[in-house]
């Protein structure tokens, strides 16, 4: 029998705002143990939680770019459960009114993944597991936490990856978080179950909680289709239950039975009042959103005509696509701005995280300067980007380079001179060039080349010296 | 809403409290003394009031500002066997 994956992801951004979400402690990742903290986070009796406005702001932003309704009335609700890792055994977080609902985000096959909601919630602290002891550090309790529940509409450990991928990125484009899985800054949890191909009932499901991993969580997703289509090959039953993966071997392995929601007694948080939010601040924080992702793409592609590949590692990266957006200011051709980011630039950022950062040392608008002279022809190519390795370098700008007299053409006499002096001083070159040895003329090309610092047109030169040597 | 034996053992599993048969019948008895006082006094509201948002008031918020965390020796002065700084407690799970 055929069978199909269908999954569910909670995500779990964590948002960058400045302070925690119901009191002033600091939300900055690591420092010492317990020193982000105050009698609110945690937990101590009779303290009062006041709720951080910018969590309500971002997470509105976050249900805008995803297509998601925002609720006009919202409230927190009480999540209760005994665990070390909130101190209050419970977490604040939001029940039956959440901020944002019913939205979607398409994939590249065009199929839409549904978003059940987007909530908030605090983050809890971290446990450190030792010999017989737990130790707490709560600097992360309080930290402000969106979390975004999808519908199972997704049916491949590939749809998964791209989901979340997306997720990343428009979140980083809209400033609510920087998504750094590795620090732990979004993370998923799958729903997951398999069911026959063509059967509309869901199979019953487990969850893998806490991925920090885009490929960790694909494999983890192969691994738990592969086991559940296993059990129930042989009759067995999938036993609904939370699941831990484990890299080292890739698999999974079973962590608690789980636990009905109602187990949780949701209740209503006491100490926070509604939140209303109105028509007009949804419409303002609409109308300050910037481009999404993809429409960005899709101008950079069919207006700018930026073949694909290049337009889609421009995207990718946030600084990236704002530096090209400042140096094509003024370009006619914007195509020559991405060659020389991805091109010249990319050479000396040497991982992801320096494309990501893009701190260069030159600024846009001498990349632009730069590209101006290539498109008024009084500079040609090899000599353009023989500059702005050097402008990469130094920082300088491209006029430290080029002198004047670089930038004068040279009269086709000069270069037909040229070109018969490249022949009289390679005779090897061209006695190679005549028995065959077609790759023997850009010796010949060079020569000229060099002689001109790069101004001549290397075609042109060659058609000349073709034209010689018969 | 009439409370059942079998939600009394749920409630037992969900506390790790384990109970006799005798227990259980009269804890059932019990839980639903306190759930039927409940109702009576939801019943004793017309509805429409929200005891949450006395006064109207809603969207009490703070800015986004941060201000200085308090010192680690206050924050865990309360606690039995702290280290390293650290809160530490006997492992759960």
């Amino acid at each position: 029998m055929k069978y199909e994956l269908v999954a569910g992801l909670e995500t779990h951004v964590e948002l960058s705002t400045k302070s925690k979400i119901f009191c002033s402690c600091t939300t900055e990742f690591g420092g010492q143990p317990n020193t982000h903290c105050c009698p609110i986070c945690i937990g101590l009796p009779g303290t009062l939680p006041k709720l951080n406005r910018s969590v309500v702001d971002y997470a509105i932003k976050a249900g805008l770019i995803t297509n998601c309704t925002i609720n006009n009335v919202s409230k927190m609700d009480r999540k209760n459960y005994v665990y070390p890792d909130l101190s209050k055994a419970y977490q604040i977080s939001q029940f039956d009114l959440p901020i944002c609902k019913n939205g979607y985000i398409e994939l590249s096959t065009g199929k839409k993944v549904r978003i059940n909601r987007i909530h908030i919630e605090e983050d809890a602290g971290k446990l450190t597991h030792r010999r017989g002891d737990t130790l707490i550090d709560y600097n992360r309790a309080g930290v402000p936490l969106i979390e975004i529940v999808t519908e199972p509409d997704i049916r491949s450990a590939e749809e998964a990856k791209e989901y979340v991928e997306k997720l990343q990125l428009i979140m980083r484009y809209i400033g609510i978080s920087d998504c750094k899985m590795q620090e732990g800054s979004m993370r998923c949890d799958i729903n997951i179950s398999v069911r026959p191909k063509g059967e509309d009932k869901f199979g019953v499901r487990t969850e893998i909680k806490n991925m920090n991993s885009i490929t960790f969580m694909a494999k983890a997703m192969q691994y738990e289709f592969e086991r559940q289509v296993d059990l129930l090959e042989s009759g067995e039953e999938v036993v609904q239950e939370t699941r831990r993966y484990d890299d080292k071997t890739n698999t999974t392995e079973s962590m608690r039975g789980k636990e009905d929601a109602d187990d949780y007694r949701y209740f209503r948080e006491p100490d926070l009042i509604t939140i209303n939010i109105l028509d007009s601040e949804i419409e303002k924080i609409r109308e300050e959103l910037p481009e999404r992702p993809d429409e960005k793409l899709s101008r950079y592609v069919n207006e700018l005509g930026i073949p694909e590949k290049d337009a889609q590692i421009i995207v990718k990266y946030k600084k990236i696509s704002e530096y090209f957006e400042k140096a094509i200011d003024g370009v006619s051709s914007a195509k020559t701005i991405s060659n020389f980011i991805i091109g010249q630039a990319f050479r000396i950022l040497e991982n992801e995280s320096e494309k990501e950062k893009f701190n260069i040392k030159v600024s846009p608008e001498n990349m632009r300067e730069l590209a101006l002279l290539l498109e008024d022809g009084k500079i040609r190519s090899g000599l353009a980007k023989s500059t702005l390795e050097k402008m990469l370098d130094t920082g300088k700008s491209c006029k430290e380079f080029i002198s004047e007299e670089d930038m004068g053409s040279i009269d086709e006499n000069t270069i037909k001179t040229l070109c018969k002096e490249a022949v009289d001083a390679n005779s090897n070159a061209v006695k190679d060039y005549l028995n065959g040895k077609e790759k023997a003329i850009k010796a010949l090309v060079g020569f000229v080349m060099k002689s001109t610092k790069g101004k001549a047109d290397a075609i042109v030169v060659e058609n000349l010296i073709k034209e010689i040597i018969r | 809403m009439v409370v059942t034996v079998e939600d009394v053992k749920k409630l037992a599993k969900l506390s790790k409290i384990s109970m006799n048969e005798e227990e259980l019948n009269q804890l059932t008895e019990d839980m639903q003394k306190i759930i039927s006082f409940a109702h009576e006094i939801n019943d004793a509201c017309d509805g429409e009031f929200e005891f949450t948002d006395i006064n109207n008031i809603i969207n009490v918020f703070r800015d986004d500002i941060v201000e200085e965390s308090f010192d680690r020796k206050e924050i865990l002065s309360g606690v039995n066997g702290g280290e390293d700084g650290f809160f530490a407690v006997k492992k759960l799970i």
